[in-house]
């Protein structure tokens, strides 16, 4: 066993920066313990108490940076050393604000990128409708990542933009894909023919994956924000949007995706859709698909079965393969559930959601609807179906973890996953939980490292539930491609390792939870 | 759009949106530097320039613009922030950081602070001191400890030392508890500190509560969490004067006059401050409250194991 240690002088870290040099050191070959802390009484009394106490510490004072690590080996030891180095010097790099350009105005960016005709806004709410103003001004389209904008900002920037043929994605759009890059939390996918209009951010996400992943492609994804759709906005930029890609000749097959329109938005997008000449195919999560019908599109229940249809519009498919194909698994999702419905103990009956998307929380509401009449969440699709408290479960529960309540100065869910594991815990605990359903979204944007921070927590959470005499299924999708920086076929193998009942997409997984817990409820 | 045009010939991209009411005259020398704030000190005071992510706090200059990497320093006189040749005007009123607006009603205390020691450990990371809080949930209740750190040395004595500390504070010797806190933990801010000014601001409340004086128990606690750390001692002289941070004041008034969604809502604002400081505080105001319930709460309502201040 060897202790190696180093004291630096006056040398400040932010305290995120800190932590994760411990972690990344624990983690580390041959490592058994590892801390970075400043050098007060208290912390050396604490390392003392742990065998961690170097010798080098003794003259330390509480504005230094004490780094201890106990390793198997001394060339172990070593390595862990120089690793936090580099780890601290990235650290130092990162709050620097990083290399390269750094306009400072919108005037110094335009002159350092000339011929932009696009800005993406990311600012703090209130001064977001400001900033998007001045581009739209300039000539540019805007895509607005910020959230918190008034609604009667959002309306003047989209008849302002709508005026002048200048697209305004959001406000709260969380991605898009134009002409081939990906914007904000987007994926990695193939390009081809297929254009996207998308109110519902992680419903953009799951049709460009399922769409590439089926071995079409994206001509181009368009975000508007979820307000668009609704009676205030009008759906200025959805329909807009679709007009765009009507047009487009790259674009051969329109995909519409959103929570149901307002009335007055689904006349005018019936009214566009009048002689478009292309197919289009639309989910409206939870409208009667006979609605979409009606407007002259093909209509889809599931974002997975849109993207699917789409596809197989695009390479030439019959409609009525695509969904026999999806009848069929949800037979053997059947099967599974009744394979798996023995292994429950007795009082174990109810499904639990946790959600970094959106648009999944709604999708598995409506899907779940076929199952079981009473599912509450947050951000329920029916207004009486409200989860009173966020923060506790009642009965079967689905949690969008991205909603205000759980971001409120913390990094997106899909960034950062320490409220959901904490949360797969104490849902563990709940004597009357059998299914547990997760997704884990990939992508630009999204936690760079989702198996190794998922599957501790699932592991944890299916053993305090054996511990107390109870099987607990997880149900979970990974929406991404392998395109993605994740390695998805590598994040998935590891959470099947975990135990992870892995299904193809949120509504399959949605499934496989209903079908569980449809069976135990008798 | 306000004119940026402050000195011939410069056109300066940021304005101070927002200035603290602990920013005081004098020179400061940078501290330290992170992304989103530039920290200098002058005579154990701190000057915080920040970005409006990071917003309006007592020792805080919000810009609204890119942070000045280069600057070495700075000068607060004649309302006016001078950095590196320029100067920036300073708005006027400051950022109030005080509580002094609030009306407590201690029923809505009660009520409030009764939801937010059942629901912080879900929501508090699990890195953090929230451990300290009846050392329950779902971890617990597991039989091990969850997280990076998971059945390590360093993080075992870490926990045992702060119950320890804990133990002295709240049913031992109080200076003892303090100067097993001052310190303790991870941070550039140690977790221990961020918990001492946690324990502070509950001394504010039980004072406002109850009615009664605080301001010496105040200052106690504070002169012994002092340490050779300027960024913790100047926090811990700010929570001992009752300023506090936007988030941090906007929990504790819904702590004493909001209803209990809005006190979870604020509370979960707190936690989103640094990777754990804002846990670790709200851990610490949140025992203190509980422990110390017999200083403030109505009598015959104090469970089992409750205390009173101690005066020294």
């Amino acid at each position: 066993m060897v202790i190696k240690g180093t004291l630096s002088k006056g040398k400040y870290y932010d305290s995120v920066t800190l932590m994760a040099v411990a972690r990344k050191l624990s983690a580390c070959e041959g490592v058994l313990d590892a801390a970075a802390v400043m050098g007060t009484d208290s912390n050396k009394a604490i390392l003392k108490a742990s065998g961690l106490l170097s010798g080098r510490f003794a003259a330390s004072s509480d504005a230094d940076l004490l780094i201890a690590v106990k390793a198997s080996t001394e060339a172990l030891a070593s390595t862990a050393m120089a690793r936090a180095e580099e780890l601290l010097k990235a650290g130092k790099k990162k709050d620097a604000g990083g290399k390269g350009v750094r306009p400072r105005s919108l005037e110094a960016a335009l002159e350092s990128l000339p011929g932009a005709n696009m800005a993406v806004i990311s600012v703090a709410g209130k001064y977001a409708a400001d900033e998007a103003m001045a581009c739209l001004r300039r000539g540019l389209h805007v895509m607005i990542f910020s959230d918190n904008v008034p609604l009667e900002r959002e309306v003047e920037l989209k008849r302002f933009g709508a005026a002048r043929g200048l697209m305004v994605m959001g406000p709260d759009c969380g991605t898009a894909i134009i002409n081939g890059a990906p914007l904000a939390f987007a994926n990695v996918v193939r390009r081809g023919d297929i254009g996207v209009v998308s109110a519902a951010g992680t419903g953009l996400q799951e049709v460009a994956c399922a769409v590439s992943n089926a071995g079409a492609g994206i001509s181009q994804a368009l975000g508007t924000g979820g307000r668009d759709v609704k009676k205030d906005v009008g759906g200025i930029m959805f329909l807009q949007g679709l007009k765009a890609l009507l047009q487009d000749s790259r674009t051969k097959v329109v995909l519409l995706v959103s929570k149901p329109p307002h009335p007055d938005v689904v006349a005018k997008i019936g009214r566009a859709l009048r002689g478009a000449g292309k197919p289009v195919v639309a989910v409206f999560m939870g409208a009667e698909p006979e609605l979409v019908a009606s407007l002259g599109a093909f209509p889809a229940v599931t974002l997975e079965e849109a993207a699917l249809l789409a596809a197989g519009l695009s390479l030439g498919e019959k409609p009525g393969a695509v969904l026999g194909g999806l009848l069929r698994r949800q037979d053997e999702l059947a099967k599974t559930a009744e394979r798996l419905a023995a292994g429950f103990a007795k009082g174990q009956r109810y499904c639990r959601g946790l959600f970094c998307g959106g648009t999944f929380c709604a999708e598995a509401q409506v899907v779940f609807r076929r199952y079981a009449s009473r599912a509450r969440s947050n951000a329920p699709v029916a207004p009486f179906l409200d989860l009173r408290d966020s923060w506790k479960s009642v009965g079967h529960s689905f949690v969008d973890l991205g909603a205000d309540e759980f971001t409120q100065g913390r990094p997106h869910p899909m960034i950062d996953y320490s409220v959901r594991n904490r949360r797969i815990l104490q849902e563990a605990a709940d004597p009357e939980v059998a299914v547990l359903q997760l997704d884990v979204v990939l992508g630009h944007g999204s936690n760079p490292t989702p198996a190794s921070d998922l599957a501790p927590a699932i592991r944890d959470g299916v053993a305090l539930a054996k511990k107390a005499g109870r099987h607990l299924a997880v149900v979970a999708t990974v929406t991404g491609t392998d395109l993605d920086p994740q390695n998805k076929a590598g994040v998935e193998a590891a959470l099947r390792k975990a135990g992870v009942l892995l299904q193809p997409s949120n509504a399959s997984a949605s499934v496989l939870a209903g079908e569980i817990v449809r069976r135990l409820g008798r | 759009m306000s004119d940026t045009r402050l000195l011939p010939g410069r056109t300066l991209d940021v304005l101070v949106s927002s200035v603290g009411d602990a920013v005081r005259p004098g020179r400061y020398v940078l501290h330290s530097s992170f992304a989103s704030a530039l920290n200098f000190l002058g005579g154990g005071r701190l000057v915080s320039l920040v970005s409006p992510r990071v917003g309006p706090g007592p020792a805080n200059v919000v810009l609204d613009g890119p942070l000045p990497r280069g600057a070495s320093s700075l000068a607060v006189e004649g309302g006016g922030l001078g950095l590196d040749g320029r100067v920036l005007p300073l708005p006027s009123p400051p950022y109030r950081s005080t509580l002094d607006g609030v009306s407590p009603e201690r029923a809505r205390v009660e009520v409030n602070l009764r939801r937010l020691s059942e629901r912080l450990p879900a929501m508090a990371p699990v890195e953090s001191l929230v451990f300290l809080l009846g050392d329950g949930g779902p971890c617990e209740a597991g039989g091990g400890e969850v997280g990076p750190g998971r059945g390590q040395a360093w993080a075992r004595a870490a926990r045992d030392w702060m119950r320890r500390a804990c133990g002295e504070l709240f049913g031992g010797s109080l200076a003892a508890g303090v100067r097993m806190l001052r310190g303790a933990g991870r941070g550039l801010t140690p977790a221990g500190d961020d918990f001492l000014c946690g324990v502070l601001a509950a001394l504010d409340v039980v004072g406002r509560v109850s009615g009664r004086d605080r301001r010496p128990a105040r200052g106690e606690v504070c002169r012994l969490a002092l340490g050779g750390n300027p960024l913790s001692n100047a926090f811990l002289r700010l929570s001992r004067d009752g300023r506090y941070h936007h988030r941090h004041k906007g929990f504790l008034e819904a702590l004493m006059a909001d209803g209990e969604g809005a006190a979870l809502r604020r509370a979960g604002g707190v936690l989103g401050v640094g990777a754990t400081s804002g846990a670790d505080w709200l851990t610490g105001f949140t025992l203190s409250m509980e422990r110390w319930r017999g200083s403030w709460s109505s009598r015959g309502r104090c469970p089992k194991g409750s205390t009173t201040i101690p005066s020294r």
